[in-house]
């Protein structure tokens, strides 16, 4: 019989992998791998920031504090996760040009995800509107932040990570009104903190995905003024005249 | 220079934003299945988040195959066997070094505690069964998936399946009569 030759399995084995079958996880590794993962994803998509591994972030650290013209005390030791641009490939493209233009042609903004619509999808082209900006999202007047004590300047910044850490996965997953709920906690908390590029960086990507046209150019617009020299949302261009 | 008309033009894409989130929902829900499998293949603790990361950049990459019409742990059991594979031949020695004791030194403290003495214990005494049977014996015994199916899975003849069956059920066995009981004989 089929039964015999296969042997069964002794009581022990066999309660052993009853239990086997109903066993879960540890949330903690489970939430890790999520996060891992959106920021893998996050690299391959147009967001213009991603989350990077802390090992990883520390050489993106340090050019973004000379970005900053603020100098990181003791190159090297501060090892923290953080937002960055996301993608080399497109650290190349789109470097941003200040000249303002005449009126251009705007390339079809990309499908929101989930097949949810949420503006009527531009047509190929069409001819942009010409005003400028008449009510930028509000963003406080930016300060550079004042040198602090490493140790706390790294608390912080951690902290404000956890603060953002929300809008960028919300972006990653596709909803954007929730990142604009954690973005408006961060800039009411930390509103000229070291996280505060990143922050309007993900502001106008948030504004771009629900679909808000006019908003999403004015945070761009305020977002170009503020920090001329970003890389992030190189992704960005000014339009050639047609 | 002010700036006052900015375009935002796409970047051209990777994978589509729905699809890259359609996996990511799969990977999602079947993280409980994806960790276990991969401790039940012998990955050690410390290991675990490192090769699960890689099973999700091969779901990534091999989404377009997908049929995403079938189940999903036929496939993702398949990338993790891969993985978890890999992985060994790469070096990393698996829970056991030599199968007699119990306590698996390199697990975190913490992983320690979460587990229970017996999921321990069963981990621990899956080690002595080599991994081609291994699988056989996971899939049924744990994932409950019928021969037929293990087999055409695994792409082996059905009575292949059940010999390593077999085997894997002896060779478990014989593992845990050694662990639960002490015995001198070394796996």
């Amino acid at each position: 019989m089929l039964s015999k030759w296969l042997s069964r399995l002794s009581p022990t084995a066999r309660a052993l992998l009853a239990e086997e079958r109903a066993s879960t996880e540890d949330e903690d590794v489970k939430a890790r791998a999520l996060a891992r993962a959106e920021a893998a994803l996050e690299g391959e998509r147009w967001s213009g920031v991603a989350l990077r591994r802390a090992e990883e972030e520390r050489a993106l650290a340090l050019r973004s504090s000379r970005r900053r013209g603020a100098v990181l005390a003791g190159a090297g030791a501060v090892v923290f996760a953080g937002l960055a641009v996301a993608g080399v490939r497109w650290a190349a493209v789109g470097t941003p040009d200040l000249e303002s233009r005449a009126p251009a042609t705007v390339v079809t903004p990309p499908p929101p995800p989930h097949g949810k619509v949420l503006v009527d999808p531009a047509p190929a082209s069409r001819v942009e509107a010409a005003a400028a900006p008449t009510d930028p999202a509000p963003i406080a007047s930016v300060a550079p932040a004042a040198p602090r004590a490493r140790s706390s300047s790294a608390k912080e910044y951690a902290i404000e990570l956890a603060l953002l850490e929300p809008a960028r996965s919300s972006i990653a997953r596709g909803s954007y009104a929730t990142a604009l709920t954690a973005i408006a906690k961060h800039q009411h908390e930390y509103p000229s903190g070291q996280l505060a590029e990143e922050r309007e960086a993900l502001r106008v990507r948030a504004l771009w995905g629900l679909g808000q046209e006019p908003a999403a150019r004015a945070a761009a617009a305020s977002f170009r003024k503020r920090y001329p020299r970003s890389v992030l949302l190189s992704w960005m261009k000014s339009a050639p005249a047609p | 220079m002010a700036i006052d008309k900015v375009v935002l033009t796409e970047r051209p894409a990777g994978p589509e934003p729905a699809e890259s989130n359609d996996c990511l929902e799969v990977y999602r829900r079947e993280l409980d299945y994806l960790i276990g499998s991969l401790r039940r293949l012998g990955v050690p603790t410390s290991d675990v988040e490192d090769v699960l990361h890689e099973i999700f950049l091969v779901m990534l990459r091999r989404w377009d195959d997908y049929d995403r019409a079938r189940p999903a742990r036929p496939w993702l059991f398949g990338i993790a066997f891969r993985v978890a594979s890999g992985h060994r031949r790469r070096g990393h020695r698996e829970l056991a070094s030599d199968g007699v004791e119990p306590e698996d030194t390199r697990a975190r403290p913490d992983q320690q505690l979460a587990d229970t003495q017996n999921r321990r214990l069963l981990l621990e005494a899956l080690t002595a069964v080599p991994m081609e049977r291994r699988a056989v014996l996971i899939l049924h015994e744990v994932d409950e998936v019928p021969m037929r199916d293990i087999a055409e899975q695994l792409s082996i003849p059905l009575f292949t399946a059940y010999s390593r069956l077999r085997k894997a059920r002896r060779e478990l066995d014989a593992a845990l009569n050694v662990l639960v009981k002490g015995g001198s004989r070394a796996l």
